[in-house]
């Protein structure tokens, strides 16, 4: 595991996720280059006139003679001139130049939430996916690190280089040990910034792993919802000792850290040290054998902004090597090919026959297999109840017709043309869907139904919403259709009971009015007339179309044609309610231990 | 004032070293400033004087010690404070973590107490405001003692720079002034806007949704949202970027004003002693970098004034939450003792904080030791209400509850919630192992009797199925060994967990929601030797559990409507109880057919 990470490590280069961000920036912002050609003329002068104005000052009172005031005054007036304007423009530049920067980043993060959605429903069920997209998110979210970092790094690179290189050509009159001094301080502290990264970057997982623990703590106790528990079984103290325990996991952990890095830094004392006692040596040396004392002021200033801009070149470089890792991930991930398409499309207008073909399934990573040999086939305009206990796959079925995975081994033909041979996009226009979980979202009314459709026919929304009993609701709502859902965006944003989220998202089924139909245990969470609206709504629904009815309430056999029972080996039963009851195998055995309590007082009610 | 005393007394409480170095690490910075401007002056005058070796070694050793004593001083406070400044953030979310599990229950499920503390935990963690805030007051200290210095040393030179000073920060401030108002405005209309653009951003790349996208081709309708929302906060933001841009373009003309000015005005003293006595080339460069670094440093004095008391305004709801009452546990001192024998709900009336209309109206009814009591109602009628208020989660607004004939808030707390076990519809299970899940407890835990109840609830196969069985740890976030487990599973040990709670009167509040129906009727048919002569209250939409027990509850409209056994109810063929069970009856009618 580790070396695989060391080996991850050497592979990176930073120059090419440098070219990329150069290349977006040209695309994205094409004004963006002759504004940092502009920054770095004016920043790259700017330092020298700080280093200059002492010479200058001094020079003039050194040399004295008639009207110095005169000549003293005017050399300062020119240059708050000289260095006003320079200093402005720097200033107003580098506003401009940054805040560009933060909209390519902030485009970016849109860029990335697109390919999420985009790709293949696969890898929405896999951790490691996750993993990676939440570090990749992590070099586009803020504006201090990662992307908008590496810019407001790269922008003020080159003027820097400008500043050092004339200063260097200016200080060619030193003597060569200070320079050299000074560039061994500035490689020793890039070196101690670089040792300190990689040991950090090193032990990166041990920090998210012990912060992963407090932060468990921390959303456990700051979650409301586990407030009942913590309250009735007495947890609070045990909590809070193990938080504790965390915190000091981290802290101690830190400590360590932060020491190593302290330890690196005392090298850069020690150069620091050699470097200041040659610079005073040497300059003290020559003002006393001769050079006048403005250029020891000058000479003084020089090399302080010298050595300020060598080590922000070094904090810069190690920032864009460390920093260009994290950016590169994430340019590796938006490039990563995570959906297929560009398959001939094909045309279905009529209802769906489904033929499971000899279908094996496990999900990715995982070594159980769900299914081993599934044969079995939905009919045209059939009702299928599929039936079972938790854990028999029902909903892994679903999924499997719908694309959202594909069978690890066998066929699914869609009225005899392979799954495969689908675009996923075409796939998923053949299903109006209906989950347990209902994903209201924070749109109008109108875009939750019709899934935010350019072209709305407001006629059959209204149609949808009036099946599933929802009509009245929404038109007693002053903006109708337009009325939000949620109160996320929009404060007077609606919300809708559990049972009514259920018809809402059946009203979109209705509305989307695909060629077949789907329910994923809708009624768990309702109340009994709730749910025996819901499963009007479902004939309603159905008319003329292949649907599939899922739950573990047998209730839901009454108005389907066949029935499906699942078990963990896969599809144990299959025919008639009737032929199924007649069987009395474990279709009969679930229907009478759900239906014993109904049943027995049926008859005590006949009595 | 007083709440920046009581933060710090806060602050203080949790890490008092934590303070300690930051007003070192101020006063160090500060000391530094001072001597850079000041001991240069002796150097310059002693090298255009006399050259003495000794005293030009001296203070150049000085100077060199100076900047290379300060420079280790800071990485070893770096080292030191990086590992307190962990702790003092985590520390400080543990302590409202305390607080949120000390508060009385019913301000978790209010509005306001929610909406306080997403305010709080945005200010303390988004805007790490309780580590900017002692920065920032170390900084004022730091920046104070600074000025103080530097004002001394200029005030050697007489009026005129003192005055040139004030004109320079007066302007200074001023643009300072414009572009903080410009943020002001800005941040007010990008709140909201920014609040969407995260909304969207999320629903992109949240996992629940994605279903829903896929199948409903949604994508096009959050990208165009997120871009249109993306594309407006950068533009308000760009226009608050320009005004600083201008803003501080003004300021550096007004450091390079100072500077000549500086240069011009010393020098001339220098030169001669018509603005006041002489002075030499040494007490230039002291007087002038005194100037340069009074300009810089009181802007930054204001600015860190500003923003602590920014930052102390974003500490309100913070300070207000940890300022919040604790549980009452004061109100009752009797001992709970001995099983429960009966619950009386007398003329219980009961409203949530805020709403307008009482869930609970004039409820009253009786139960009796050993009952088992089955609560039905339409979904939102108050059932799970109830079930809060003899938890002492809520209290009536009147009326009274009674156990064994005295009003629970006469117990003492924890005896009384002694007398309690729950399974709740949105019952929660901890990363901690399954046994101590069970039995809520690190130590003295009964294994057989845990090995028991996995037995009754029909779990054994799954924990012989796992490694470590019953000591597995639950949740990879917490431990990549971690297990997870499906609804029906995590139910059952909801369950086992009530019941290994040796608590007289077991409240199962849909307990078998997740069940499939083989698991289901398992779980029913051992309820009642489970509970063995427990007082039980069940709660479902599955009718056929209340066949089971002894007497139903029906509540309609926040009222009793019936009180009755099963077969009493069925014959009232028009009553809310015959709706609801016929309704899932008619599906399992085995027309026709005989068993």
């Amino acid at each position: 595991m580790d070396a695989t990470k060391e080996n991850e490590q050497k592979k990176y280069k930073v120059i090419p996720v440098i070219r990329r961000l150069m290349k977006n920036l040209k695309e994205q912002d094409p004004g963006q280059i002759p504004r940092i050609v502009c920054y770095t003329v004016l920043a790259g002068v700017y330092p020298f006139l700080s280093v200059f104005l002492p010479k200058i000052a001094i020079g003039i009172l050194e040399e004295g003679g008639v009207e110095v005031a005169v000549r003293l005054v005017t050399a300062m007036a020119v240059y708050l001139l000289v260095a006003g304007g320079i200093g402005y423009g720097m200033q107003r530049l580098k506003y401009v130049i940054e805040i560009r920067n933060m909209r390519i980043r902030i485009l970016y993060l849109g860029q990335m939430g697109a390919k999420t959605m985009g790709m293949d429903y696969r890898y929405v069920e896999d951790a490691g996916f996750w993993e990676k997209n939440n570090r990749a998110l992590n070099a586009a979210n803020n504006n201090a690190n990662g992307m908008e970092g590496m810019y407001n790094h790269l922008y003020r690179l080159p003027a820097n280089i400008l500043t050092i290189a004339g200063m260097i050509v200016m200080a060619t009159g030193l003597s060569p040990w200070i320079m050299l001094a000074l560039v061994a301080h500035v490689l020793v502290t890039m070196w101690a910034l670089r040792q300190n990264h990689n040991y950090r970057y090193a032990r990166r997982d041990q920090e998210a792993k012990a912060t992963r623990k407090i932060d468990y703590y921390y959303k456990t106790t700051h979650d409301f919802s586990f407030g009942k528990d913590i309250r009735i079984y007495n947890l609070r103290d045990q909590i809070m000792k193990n938080y504790k325990a965390e915190i000091e996991g981290l802290t101690n952990l830190t400590k360590k850290l932060a020491k190593h890095e302290y330890l690196l830094s005392l090298a850069g004392v020690a150069t620091l040290l050699l470097t200041n006692v040659l610079i005073y040596g040497i300059l003290i040396y020559q003002t006393m054998h001769g050079m006048p004392i403005s250029s020891f002021s000058m000479y003084l200033a020089l090399i302080t902004s010298l050595m300020a801009a060598m080590l922000t070149f070094g904090e810069d470089i190690t920032f864009l090597q460390n920093e260009g890792q994290y950016v590169g991930d994430s340019f590796r991930l938006i490039d990563e090919q995570l959906e297929d398409g560009g398959k001939e499309p094909i045309a279905i207008s009529d209802t769906l026959e489904i033929v499971f073909d000899h279908v094996d399934f496990r999900y990715p990573g995982s070594n159980t297999y769900i299914y081993k040999d599934l044969n079995f086939t939905i009919h045209k305009g059939e009702r299928l109840a599929i039936v079972g206990i938790n854990g028999a796959g029902k909903s892994t079925l679903v999924k499997l017709m719908t694309g959202l995975f594909e069978p690890t081994a066998g066929h699914i033909y869609i009225n005899g043309n392979d799954i495969n041979d689908f675009n996923k996009k075409d796939l998923y226009r053949l299903y109006s869907a209906v989950f347990q979980d209902v994903n209201v979202m924070a749109f109008s009314i109108r875009d939750n139904v019709t899934g935010g459709r350019k072209v709305a026919d407001d006629a059959r929304v209204m149609d949808a919403l009036d099946s599933v009993g929802l009509g009245e609701k929404v038109r007693g709502f002053e903006k109708g259709l337009d009325q939000v859902m949620l109160k996320v965006i929009d404060e007077e944003g609606t919300d809708f009971s559990g049972g009514e989220r259920q018809k809402l998202s059946i009203a979109r089924g209705l509305y989307k009015d695909a060629p077949m139909v789907i329910m994923d245990e809708p009624t768990a969470a309702l109340d009994a007339l709730a749910e025996a609206e819901i499963y009007e709504s479902f004939s309603n629904m159905v008319q003329g179309k292949t649907a599939v009815y899922i739950s573990h309430r047998l209730a839901s056999t009454k108005f389907c044609d066949k029935i499906a029972l699942f078990d963990k080996t896969g599809l144990r039963e299959y025919g008639t309610h009737e032929e199924l009851m007649a069987a009395q195998g474990e279709y009969y055995h679930m229907f009478t231990v759900q239906g014993k309590y109904y049943q027995e007082n049926q008859e005590e009610m006949a009595v | 004032m007083k709440k920046l005393g009581s933060f710090l007394k806060l602050a203080w409480q949790v890490s008092p070293g934590y303070i300690v170095l930051l007003v070192l690490q101020s006063l160090t910075s500060a000391a530094k400033l001072l001597i850079n401007v000041i001991l240069p002056k002796y150097l310059v005058d002693e090298l255009m004087g006399s050259r003495e070796p000794e005293f030009l070694l001296l203070f150049g050793g000085l100077i060199v010690l100076n900047n290379v004593g300060t420079f280790w001083l800071e990485k070893l406070y770096k080292r030191l404070l990086e590992s307190k400044q962990v702790y003092v953030r985590q520390t400080m979310n543990r302590r409202m973590a305390e607080k949120i599990m000390k508060l009385e229950y019913s301000y978790l499920e209010d509005p306001y107490y929610l909406d306080l503390k997403e305010r709080a935990v945005f200010a303390i963690s988004n805007q790490d405001a309780i580590s900017q805030l002692i920065l920032c007051v170390s900084s004022v200290l730091s920046g104070a003692f600074t000025l103080a210095g530097l004002l001394v040393v200029i005030a050697t030179l007489g009026p005129v720079m003192i005055l040139v000073l004030l004109v320079g920060v007066v302007l200074s401030l001023l643009c300072y002034k414009i572009m903080s108002d410009s943020m002001v405005k800005v941040m007010t209309d990008i709140i909201p806007i920014n609040r969407k653009m995260g909304y969207y951003l999320s629903l992109q790349s949240e996992k629940q949704f994605q279903k829903d996208i896929r199948l409903y081709e949604m994508q096009d309708l959050i990208t165009d949202h997120t871009r249109e929302f993306s594309v407006a906060v950068c533009d308000d933001f760009e226009k608050f970027y320009r005004q600083e841009g201008r803003s501080m373009g003004g300021i550096n003309i007004i450091n390079d004003a100072i500077a000549a000015i500086c240069y011009a005005y010393v020098g001339l003293r220098t030169v001669s002693s018509r603005f006041g006595s002489q002075i030499s080339i040494g007490s230039l460069t002291m007087y002038v970098a005194a100037a340069i670094n009074f300009t810089t440093s009181i802007l930054q004095f204001g600015t860190q004034v500003v923003t602590m008391l920014q930052e102390l305004a974003f500490m309100d709801p913070f300070m207000e939450f940890m300022g919040l009452e604790e549980e009452t546990k004061a109100v009752g001192k009797k001992r709970f003792e001995g099983p429960v024998e009966t619950i009386e709900f007398s003329h219980v009336t009961f409203t949530y904080p805020k709403a307008e209309k009482a869930v609970l109206r004039d409820v009253s009814f009786t139960i009796h030791k050993g009952e088992k009591i089955s609560i039905v109602g339409l979904n939102g009628a108050g059932k799970s209400t109830l079930v809060k208020l003899i938890c002492r989660m809520y209290r009536a607004d009147s009326g009274e509850i009674r156990i064994n004939g005295t009003n629970i808030y006469d117990y003492d707390y924890m005896t009384y919630m002694n007398a309690i076990a729950a399974v709740f519809q949105d019952y929660r299970l901890f990363n901690f192992t399954i046994a101590e899940n069970i039995s809520c407890r690190q130590q003295q835990v009964d294994e057989s009797r845990i090995n028991h109840l996995i037995d009754e609830v029909g779990l054994r196969d799954k924990v012989d199925s796992l490694q470590n069985g019953i000591y597995s740890r639950f949740g990879k976030e917490y431990d990549e060994e971690g297990i997870e487990m499906s609804g029906g599973e995590a139910q059952k040990v909801a369950i086992a967990r009530a019941l290994y709670k040796d608590a007289s009167m077991v409240i199962l509040d849909e307990p078998a929601s997740a069940l499939d129906p083989i698991a289901e009727a398992e779980i029913y048919e051992k309820f009642n030797s489970l509970v063995e002569d427990k007082t039980a209250i069940y709660i479902s939409h599955r009718m056929s559990s209340s066949v089971f027990c002894d007497r139903i509850l029906i509540i309609d409209g926040g009222t009793v409507a019936d009180y009755d056994t099963h077969e009493n109810l069925m014959k009232k063929t028009d009553s809310l109880y015959y709706k609801l069970f016929e309704s899932q009856a008619e599906n399992y009618r085995l027309e026709g057919e005989t068993v």
